[in-house]
């Protein structure tokens, strides 16, 4: 098998590998041919024309489910923008001396705790589902205030560039995403501009939202296509 | 006008040699590639033409046999055949006002 060939989303290599392998065998790529492939690989990944397998798609979730994911990711990560603006906005509390409490720090942690949801739902199996799981604990522990705060908000964003690491391989623009966020976060810090971090933050929350979104029409469209 | 290849973005070009090779029968990946080739004079990479396959495919203007080994032939549907056409006599009404435009400018 040509190894430029696993450059290419899995959905795209179960539906036209084989060929593409053969065709290769028939005539052996040149150099050209072999940027042309790393070129379409980048647009299988930008541009998906092939419909996952169902098993694979969301572990067998229906469309209604992915809608859920994809609500909740949005949701969360307007939340999360919301709370960095509110912040930002928010003078310093004279008294106990920082800003995660109000309305910014409700904000912060209910927008932690819908992505975290978004996060298990969308898992698919049990590599996905153990980070996905940790990401919502993190999220549930800032309720308990500081210092175990702190611990989970830092289970967060681990679990968060992890779940990316995984997610890299089968959907490759949301792995990107929960990467960034997840290499984010440790940055951010309520006293501070820093602050204003969490609004990139909610924003890559929301856009991978769009992105599993964007997926359901074509999902389907392509499913019945493909047969 | 708006038809199915005019969203195929860098695949437009490569999508219309590849139902222009297919309007002859159906074919598999390498002779489509061979083919458009042999009318064009530049090749066809494979990454490019499993871009705008998997494309037509999705958008319903080509059509997928049963494999042959691990050969898959590709046929042109009904609408890739109308979609085809409608190019075709829109590039042809182009090359008709160059050409004129050209004789006249010689003259």
């Amino acid at each position: 098998m040509n190894r430029l060939l696993r450059l290419y989303p899995r959905p795209w290599r179960e539906r036209y590998e084989a060929e593409v392998d053969e065709l290769l065998a028939e005539r052996p790529a040149s150099l050209r041919d072999r940027f042309d492939l790393v070129r379409g690989a980048t647009d299988a990944w930008l541009h998906p024309q092939v419909a996952a397998p169902a098993s694979t798609a969301a572990d067998g979730a229906g469309g209604a489910e992915r809608l859920v994911v994809a609500g909740s990711s949005i949701l969360g990560g307007l939340l999360l923008a919301a709370a960095g603006l509110s912040m930002n906005a928010t003078p310093l509390n004279a008294t106990v001396g920082y800003k995660e409490t109000g309305v910014a720090g409700a904000l912060l942690i209910v927008g932690l705790i819908v992505t975290g949801i978004s996060a298990v739902l969308g898992a698919r199996g049990r590599r996905t589902v153990i980070p996905a799981t940790t990401m919502l604990l993190g999220g549930l522990l800032t309720l308990a205030g500081w210092p175990i705060l702190i611990v989970g908000f830092l289970a967060y964003a681990i679990a968060c560039v992890i779940l990316g690491l995984i997610r890299l391989a089968a959907s490759g623009p949301v792995g990107i995403l929960f990467m960034a966020i997840g290499i984010t976060l440790p940055s951010f810090n309520t006293e501070d501009e820093r602050a204003l971090l969490l609004v990139p933050v909610g924003l890559a929350w929301a856009l991978a939202g769009v992105v599993v979104g964007r997926r359901l029409p074509a999902l389907t469209r392509s499913a019945s296509t493909a047969r | 006008m708006t038809t199915p290849t005019s969203e195929l973005g860098r695949f437009a070009e490569p999508s219309l040699y590849i139902l222009v090779s297919l309007s002859d029968g159906p074919k598999h990946g390498y002779a489509i590639m061979t083919d458009v080739e042999e009318m064009t004079g530049a090749p066809l990479g494979p990454g490019t033409l499993y871009g705008a396959l998997a494309r037509l495919e999705r958008r319903g203007l080509i059509e997928a046999l049963p494999p042959d080994d691990r050969r898959r032939p590709y046929r042109i549907t009904g609408l890739g055949a109308t979609t085809l056409s409608a190019q075709l006599a829109h590039l042809e009404g182009f090359v008709r006002t160059g050409l004129t435009r050209l004789g006249g400018a010689a003259r």
